[in-house]
């Protein structure tokens, strides 16, 4: 008798796999066909697989524009949402399991504030050292070096106290606090320039390239692998430091790890596309009803379902509604109220979700 | 020996927790730690599994030290169950207690028929089987000190460190559950060192006791030698007549009324 028999559980997890992953597959064939230029969806396709196969005769009876639309322009977009927000979820599900708070954020850890700083550095120095790719770079390397202070200061005290929930959290509201202090005084002495620093701040898919595409892709690839890697330890650490630690977990180790991968996914993601919030939180705390709270499962769904969510919002902001949202705008519109809705059930409810 | 303790001290911020404990604790045998509020038990647990390191003196597993165990070589030493625990992500009763199984199951294995086996063991065991499919989130406190009785027990660790496992327990489910230590220790040769509020509970399912204040082993020994109106006056400051109870068939305690 295999596994996969003896326990049924084991095909509903292919289930709740493919399911995100297909209709990813169709989003993103749907909706580069929509837009200004309507294409349709097989042509999306023949499209997509001439530009990887290099068979050009497949599209020679198409509208010369079309290829060039589809793979130049909405390809790298609609990409970058979707590895985006699989990249945001999966963040988000692992600050959850560390901070034993299924309320966490990718952002718990003052992430977004140092991106959000950097880049208004960037942006208000007006600085070409790395061409277009300043601001991500800037955005980035400040997010990062946030995120090594936060962790720094949460080190201290003594050993049960260190790298604790509250250490963490508190360590990150009190480098954001300075941070975003930091940012309205760029803001106030910007000028003309702080409209750029806020439209960056709202979030945006537009104008994307496909290196930055793959930047990201490869650093939320590597994370989720760390991540998926490390899932079962991460499962164990909810029971409590000393539970998982005589359970044979290297708590500290883990703990570090985890945040450091689960944060350099959420600096990539945000270098690339400005501060997108509540996809972080939502997505694995709403796929948690369907995969419980599983790590080993609850991270490749949150994946898929975090990448089919992004890559729907923003085109919903690109080619459904009347005028284009700033996407970090829309996700707080829908996710903010959602929000609230979840938090009052799980105050009625009373304990844990 | 399984356990041993040589000079160990512990202090927090210059305060001195536990001050120099010399233990030796036999394979086979369940010994209890008893002291008041505040006298370092749980400190002594928490060095004992490697939580904590000492600030001097050893602990050593065997003939080595604690501290050349690492990960899942200490797991297989040592399992634990927690005093205070809360848990916040709604696993069913049936996952936590397979956890125990994880320093068993190389990662990104499926559970073996072995750990399937010895999780059914446990659950049957603890008097899990009836609720194995609701949440931790959910159940009674009684219930979750329970499972993670079962989680410990489905290490199969060498040591069981109990911290207080019985406290939020009734009577029946305390007795029982003591007596299911009482058969690991006997019929696996476990070693179990657990500590108690309840000293005529200690008394019945315990080899050895002892006795903790203010970070020192002011006691230590079998059950009838160390439970003693003096050890009981000195310890805890409480006057009490202690006299062998057959039905118990261990020393019991009964305290006296202070008369105003």
């Amino acid at each position: 008798m295999n596994r996969s028999s003896r326990n049924p559980s084991y095909r509903s997890f292919a289930l709740m796999v493919a399911v995100p992953a297909v209709l990813l597959f169709l989003v993103i064939g749907v909706s580069a066909g929509m837009g200004y230029l309507e294409i349709p969806f097989f042509d999306v396709l023949r499209i997509i697989l001439a530009e990887i196969s290099g068979a050009d005769e497949m599209i020679s009876h198409l509208d010369p524009s079309w290829p060039v639309v589809v793979a130049e322009v909405r390809l790298p977009r609609i990409l970058a949402a979707a590895v985006v927000g699989g990249g945001l979820a999966v963040a988000g599900t692992v600050f959850q399991g560390i901070l034993q708070n299924p309320l966490a954020d990718p952002y718990t850890l003052g992430v977004s504030a140092g991106a959000a700083f950097g880049a208004a550095v960037a942006l208000i120095f007006n600085i070409g050292a790395f061409g277009v790719y300043g601001v991500p770079v800037f955005a980035f390397v400040f997010a990062v070096a946030t995120l090594f202070v936060v962790i720094f200061l949460a080190s201290t005290g003594r050993s049960p106290d260190r790298f604790s929930s509250n250490n963490l959290i508190l360590s990150g509201i009190i480098v954001a606090a300075i941070l975003s202090a930091g940012l309205s005084f760029i803001k106030y002495v910007a000028d003309e320039q702080v409209s750029v620093i806020i439209f960056w701040l709202m979030g945006s898919f537009a104008a994307m390239t496909w290196t930055k595409v793959m930047l990201t892709a490869v650093f939320v690839g590597a994370g989720f692998s760390v991540c998926l890697f490390y899932s079962r330890d991460l499962n164990l650490m909810a029971l409590g430091g000393k539970t998982a630690a005589t359970s044979g977990v290297d708590t500290k180790k883990v703990t570090l790890v985890l945040l450091v991968t689960a944060s350099m996914i959420a600096a990539a993601c945000v270098s690339i596309s400005g501060i997108i919030g509540f996809v972080g939180l939502l997505v694995p705390h709403m796929m948690r009803a369907f995969t419980g709270p599983d790590n080993r499962r609850l991270l490749p769904v949150s994946l898929f379902s975090g990448a089919v969510l992004l890559a729907g919002a923003d085109t919903l902001t690109r080619a459904v509604l009347p005028g284009e949202i700033p996407i970090g705008v829309l996700t707080a519109l829908i996710g903010g109220p959602f929000f609230c809705w979840i938090f009052r059930k799980r105050q009625m409810a009373g304990a844990g979700m | 020996m399984s356990f041993s303790l040589e000079n160990l001290c512990f202090a927090y911020d210059g305060h001195r927790v536990i001050d120099d404990v010399t233990l030796a604790f036999d394979p086979g045998k369940s010994i209890g730690i008893i002291g008041p509020n505040g006298s370092g038990k749980s400190t002594l647990l928490d060095l004992m599994a490697g939580h904590l390191a000492p600030g001097s003196g050893t602990v050593l597993i065997g003939k080595n030290p604690l501290s050349m165990y690492t990960g899942k070589a200490l797991a297989l030493k040592i399992a634990m169950v927690p005093q205070m625990f809360t848990v916040n992500f709604a696993y069913t009763a049936r996952e936590v207690v397979m956890m125990g199984r994880y320093p068993h199951i190389p990662r990104f294995s499926a559970p073996a028929d072995q750990d399937l086996e010895k999780v059914e063991e446990v659950m049957e065991k603890t008097g899990i089987c009836g609720f194995e499919n609701r949440l931790v989130t959910e159940v009674s406190g009684g219930e979750r000190q329970r499972i993670f009785f079962a989680r410990a027990l489905a290490q199969n660790a060498e040591n069981l460190l109990l911290d207080e496992a019985t406290s939020s327990l009734d009577i029946n489910h305390a007795v029982s559950m003591m007596n299911i230590v009482a058969k690991e220790v006997r019929e696996l040769g476990k070693t179990v060192v657990s500590v108690f509020q309840d000293i005529n509970l200690a008394a019945m399912y315990c080899d050895e006791l002892v006795f903790l204040k203010q970070g020192r082993a002011l006691a230590k020994g079998p059950v009838d030698e160390v439970l003693t109106e003096a050890t009981v006056r000195e310890v805890f400051g409480v006057s009490c007549d202690v006299a062998y109870h057959p039905g118990a068939g261990a020393p019991q305690v009964v305290y006296r009324k202070e008369t105003v």
